[in-house]
């Protein structure tokens, strides 16, 4: 029981108008937007989210895709999957949208500087890592040094393909990359994402590895890095759910008692690795 | 605190006194069942009744709420819909006011959910002892439900003619302040207090085969025992024991647009965990994929994970889970298998 009932006070349902500057096909799916609230900036932090609104269509959660310290405006990397996708694919830039948010913790970037960083995606977990291999690239630095290892399932499935060659080409960041099925004439590694780490030598004391991807991979990545000797504490990951209010109550996105729009979708290995339907 | 005694011949003239006040809810007859409906001939009243199909904390937290108005042309003319109105629950029993107290903490938890607290600051919630169980399911005595800490604003005591009524808060001092049918308790009312709540203790029988405070640890325990698969191949996901249960909160939002498509309204609506698709992500995994996981998941968001968040129980012992499970599902069952004995 509680003490006394806070005062009554604005819903925190409505959404913000927005808009569409940018638009960028990625792969038959993904599409990238760019989007600007109107009266204000953003302000998210790496691996945060926010919900996407089309009136009559209703909510998505759609992870930020840009580095917070970029600009004032924002990147979405939408896959087309359901109604509020569907129905954003179809808008060009200049329309509107709403935004709820940022939700979320965001990626604690204190727990990384100075280290080796290893960034470890599949699929559309580069769509939110993005947004945090960005702002390592911002604070070069800040890094001993980047490693990225991305993985997909068909040469045509890769996210950010312009970018992908430049930071091929850039001093900053190492770069591998993999796909599960080798089609349209692609010459490069091939095999399961864990088979990139026969390619880098880690560095287990200095190393902080970071995972976002499909809900299988990530046993096997922590697996892998484990083994590399790194630790638990040490490997960070982004758990994300179907996060449907972004308040911690509807209870869509619960993972046993932790509410991820809440007390996520970043967390520490060490911390969920007994929380079951996490991992 | 004032104690009163109200005449049961007075119980109408008590109701059109309070329908001064607002809008007045209270348990009526629906067939052969009970509900939670809006009172307004004070005949219609039965509180002597032994639950609801529905607890009472529903008409905080409606079916479906309206969000918001929006215009599908411009998102900044979307306005918040935030509704409430006086309103009087009468006539609760005690383990749905803890019902209501448990969703007061969790609206209230950060990030604050306006709708829930716009219709709760407008209610005062008149609390009613139960006299003995009201089936052969609730666990109120388990719970320590069947009494109450706070939560009400006026207390009501049935002593055969009459009630007795205690006064919490100063909302409820002002309900009963000019009430003439009203008079003070006497210690002759005092005494059949005691006795109605001695007979009251009397009735009620333990149900649970452990300490209830073990429940925690004995769910945690029980995780990945074969009880939830038998339970799972029993259970037809067809929701129901989260649609009466007082204290379920989760909740889906859907757009519905006016015949003219151009504008409409945001809602919320009751969602279930219980439903195959709840956990369900973008890329079609499911991490609830079997009911025998939906199952444990409401038993261990009932007794682990708001124990581990807010230090109590959100299972108020009230039984319509199990009294209204098409497959016999039995949460004392479940309870007592995993406590043992």
């Amino acid at each position: 029981m509680i003490e006394a009932l806070p005062a009554a006070r604005k819903s925190l349902f409505v959404p913000e108008p927005a808009r569409i500057l940018r638009k960028e096909k990625l792969t038959a799916k993904e599409t990238l937007f760019e989007v600007a609230i109107d009266k204000r900036s953003l302000g998210h932090k790496p691996c945060q989210f926010v919900e996407v609104s089309i009136a009559g269509i209703g909510e998505a959660p759609i992870s930020v895709s840009s580095s917070p310290t970029s600009s004032a405006t924002f990147d979405l990397c939408v896959r087309q999957v359901g109604s509020l996708t569907r129905a954003m694919h179809a808008l060009e830039p200049g329309a509107q949208i709403g935004i709820r948010g940022p939700f979320g913790n965001g990626f604690p970037v204190e727990k990384i500087a100075d280290k080796e960083v290893l960034f470890v995606c599949g699929g559309l977990g580069l769509a939110p890592l993005r947004s945090l291999i960005l702002y390592c690239l911002e604070n070069r630095g800040s890094y001993r040094r980047l490693v990225t290892l991305y993985g997909a399932k068909r040469p045509a499935e890769r996210l950010y393909e312009k970018e992908l060659l430049a930071w091929r080409k850039d001093a900053r960041m190492e770069l591998h990359e993999t796909v599960d099925i080798a089609e349209n004439g692609w010459t490069g590694h091939v095999g399961v994402i864990t088979t990139l780490f026969d390619r880098i030598e880690v560095d287990p004391l200095e190393t902080v590895a970071v995972v976002v991807g499909p809900p299988v991979m990530y046993k096997f990545v922590v697996l892998e890095l484990l083994k590399r000797g790194i630790m638990e504490s040490r490997i960070f990951m982004s758990l994300e759910r179907r996060m449907r209010c972004g308040l911690g109550k509807c209870g869509h996105c619960q993972m046993n008692g932790i509410y991820v729009c809440q007390e996520g979708p970043v967390f520490c290995y060490s911390e969920v690795k007994k929380v079951r339907e996490a991992l | 605190m004032k104690t009163l005694v109200l005449s049961k011949l007075d119980v109408p003239a008590f109701v059109r006194e309070l329908q001064k006040r607002g809008k007045v809810v209270g348990p009526r007859r629906k067939e052969s069942q009970f509900v939670f409906d809006e009172i307004r001939d004070p005949e219609d009243l039965a509180l002597e009744y032994p639950t609801t199909i529905l607890p009472p904390v529903r008409h905080l937290f409606p079916h479906q709420e309206r969000l918001l108005h929006f215009q599908r042309k411009d998102v900044a003319a979307s306005d918040e819909i935030v509704e409430g109105e006086p309103l009087i629950l009468l006539g609760v029993h005690t383990c749905d006011v803890q019902g209501i107290n448990i969703l007061d903490e969790v609206f209230s938890d950060s990030p604050y959910d306006a709708n829930y607290l716009a219709r709760r600051a407008q209610t005062k919630v008149i609390a009613l002892e139960c006299q003995g169980p009201c089936s052969q399911y609730n666990l109120c005595l388990d719970k320590g439900t069947h009494r109450l800490e706070g939560g009400y604003d006026l207390l009501l005591i049935d002593l055969g003619d009459r009630y007795f009524i205690f006064t919490r808060t100063a909302a409820g001092e002002s309900m009963v302040a000019e009430t003439a049918f009203l008079r003070p308790a006497t210690p002759v009312d005092r005494e059949a207090l005691g006795k109605a709540r001695e007979m009251q203790s009397a009735s009620l029988k333990p149900r649970l085969s452990g300490p209830v405070n073990r429940l925690p640890s004995a769910l945690k325990e029980a995780y990945d025992d074969l009880l939830w698969e038998a339970i799972g191949r029993r259970c037809l996901s067809c929701e129901t024991c989260t649609m009466v249960c007082p204290t379920c909160y989760c909740f889906d939002v859907d757009d519905e647009v006016a015949f003219d498509l151009n504008h409409g309204v945001r809602c919320r609506l009751w969602d279930s965990c219980q439903s195959h698709r709840f956990a369900e992500v973008a890329g079609g995994e499911n991490f609830r994929e079997k009911a025998s996981h939906r199952q444990r998941h409401r038993l261990f968001k009932k007794e682990v994970f708001q124990f581990e968040k807010y230090g109590r129980s959100a299972c108020v012992g009230c039984g319509r889970c199990s009294a209204q499970c098409v497959a016999s599902i039995r949460l004392t069952d479940m309870y007592n298998q995993v406590l043992g004995g």
